[in-house]
């Protein structure tokens, strides 16, 4: 819908400054056509063929053709010329009328042309992240089959081994190395069972307002702040899907101001979409990780807090719902996430 | 401001009424000179152009068409009466007069005596108009003349052109028999 009323204004826009460059050129024109010496020149050479006709008699026939010719020219100015306001203003618009419909067409098109690049554009970041998800699979699968065999030959190992300190610290060096390991697999079977979202009309007002108070519960130092719109927004989502990648935003959100900043919510209608944006007042992203900050494994945390996962899987997760998550703004004061959804 | 010039003209022409006379089954109108005379029509007809005049009956009408000649200094005129006869000769000034006041086939004749009569007078012809639009419309762009292709845009600018009346007169006569 703003794409047409943008359409609309930049055509409309155009169109009168096409139609006052046109009332120039037409009124030029036809005054060129119309001004009442061409018309005394034609009545002139009127008159002319007259004289000429009782000076030379033997040729009267040829003036008579010049003659009607140049009579005929005359009656088709007088009649223009009675017409002259109507003529110019069909002219103008004519010509406005099709200028509009080309700067119509163009800015359509280009329209359409960007639609279709950003579509594209989410497709093939859906593709990319559906791949890291298999990969993510893979890499899980391979790992917890070695992993549980690992433990089970500790577990043996202690039993065959008589008790001692010394190998109580081992074994249970080990188990905790293997723990982590498998916190690292757990992780990473985040992302890869990601399932896709089952669509249902969802009133979003009521849905964030649920989480933000299920949320500061969790984070009793966060200010979470939400102006529900006056009336329901109704999305098409999967309910649990997107409380998910809320607690992946806020989550950001509370480890980048330490629990103690502010959230915000604000919900607004664009066209058949609905933006959700989430706004913190944390340190920002860093610029070097900007362009990446949605792919796996990009995070600002340290090494063992996180493996950045979060991002990634939120994005896969709208995508999945035919919407996207974009970073919409971020500077030292705070970042913006934008979450685009269907509207119902 | 053309109700209050058709006013005016009204008035004016009420002293100097067409004349109503039936023969057999038709009725017949004889103008007043007085119209030839008026400011606006005596433009009209000194210009090249076909000065037209259109009485109309509430059943049928009548044309008249009057056109100055500049190379033989004649009137060309033509009536097309509301049987459909046409007739068409050359006249000079000093009997364009006359030959206005003959009167012209109007309607055939009804139940009544009394017919309302109104007359229109158009600066241009109909064959004007076309010719004028023709031109125009070539004028506008049509790449090759003879091939007889108008475009949308010509046409849209050629339809622009049409007569307004000069004047109007409505008369309300009754029949001298």
């Amino acid at each position: 819908m703003r794409t047409l009323v943008t359409t609309a204004l930049i055509v409309a826009a155009a169109t009168l400054v096409f139609y006052a460059a046109v009332h120039q050129i037409a009124g030029l024109w036809l005054d060129v056509v119309l001004r009442p010496d061409v018309r005394g020149v034609i009545e002139h050479s009127l008159l002319d063929q007259k004289r000429l006709r009782d000076l030379d008699p033997a040729n009267e026939a040829r003036y008579r053709q010049r003659f009607e010719e140049t009579r005929r020219l005359m009656n088709r100015i007088d009649v223009v010329a009675m017409n002259r306001e109507r003529v110019l203003r069909r002219f103008e618009m004519v010509l406005a009328g099709l200028f509009a419909a080309i700067v119509f067409v163009a800015t359509f098109l280009w329209t359409a042309r960007q639609r279709r690049n950003e579509e594209r554009r989410r497709a093939e970041q859906l593709a990319r992240l559906t791949a890291w998800q298999e990969a993510s699979r893979r890499h899980a699968h391979e790992i917890k089959t070695p992993l549980t065999a690992a433990r089970m030959e500790i577990d043996r190992l202690a039993s065959l081994t008589p008790p001692g300190e010394e190998v109580q610290r081992a074994v249970d060096s080990v188990y905790e190395e293997l723990e982590r390991i498998a916190q690292f697999t757990r992780e990473f079977s985040s992302f890869a069972m990601i399932g896709q979202p089952v669509l249902r009309a969802e009133e979003l007002d009521k849905l964030v307002a649920e989480f933000r108070d299920m949320f500061a519960g969790a984070w009793p130092n966060l200010t979470l702040r939400f102006d529900a719109p006056p009336s329901p927004v109704a999305v098409s989502a999967d309910r649990d899907l997107l409380r998910q990648v809320l607690v992946n935003l806020c989550t950001n959100s509370a480890h980048a101001t330490d629990g103690r900043g502010t959230v915000t919510f604000a919900i607004a209608r664009a066209g058949d979409r609905v933006h959700l944006d989430v706004a913190d007042s944390g340190g920002g992203v860093p610029p070097s990780i900007q362009a990446r900050i949605f792919e796996p494994y990009v995070t600002t945390r340290k090494i063992g807090h996180g493996m950045g996962l979060g991002l990634a899987i939120s994005r896969k997760i709208l995508l999945d719902h035919g919407g996207d998550l974009a970073l919409l703004s971020t500077s030292p004061a705070g970042s913006t996430f934008r979450i685009s959804l269907r509207r119902v | 401001m053309v109700s209050i010039v058709f006013a005016l003209l009204l008035a004016g022409a009420m002293s100097d009424r067409p004349a109503l006379t039936i023969a057999g089954d038709r009725v017949l109108v004889a103008l007043p000179p007085s119209i030839l005379k008026q400011k606006e029509v005596r433009a009209r007809l000194e210009s090249a152009l076909t000065t037209t005049f259109i009485v109309k009956t509430k059943d049928a009408n009548a044309r008249i068409e009057i056109r100055y000649d500049l190379w033989d200094d004649v009137y060309r005129v033509k009536r097309v009466d509301a049987a459909g006869r046409t007739s068409q000769q050359s006249v000079t000034a000093a009997q364009l007069e006359a030959w206005w006041r003959t009167p012209i086939d109007i309607a055939r004749r009804g139940g009544a005596d009394a017919i309302d009569v109104e007359l229109v007078v158009l600066p241009f012809s109909a064959a004007d108009e076309s010719d004028a639009r023709q031109w125009l419309s070539k004028s506008g762009g049509a790449r090759d003349p003879s091939a007889d292709s108008k475009s949308v845009i010509d046409a849209l600018i050629g339809t622009t052109l049409s007569a307004r009346p000069v004047v109007s007169y409505r008369w309300s006569l009754e029949a001298r028999r």
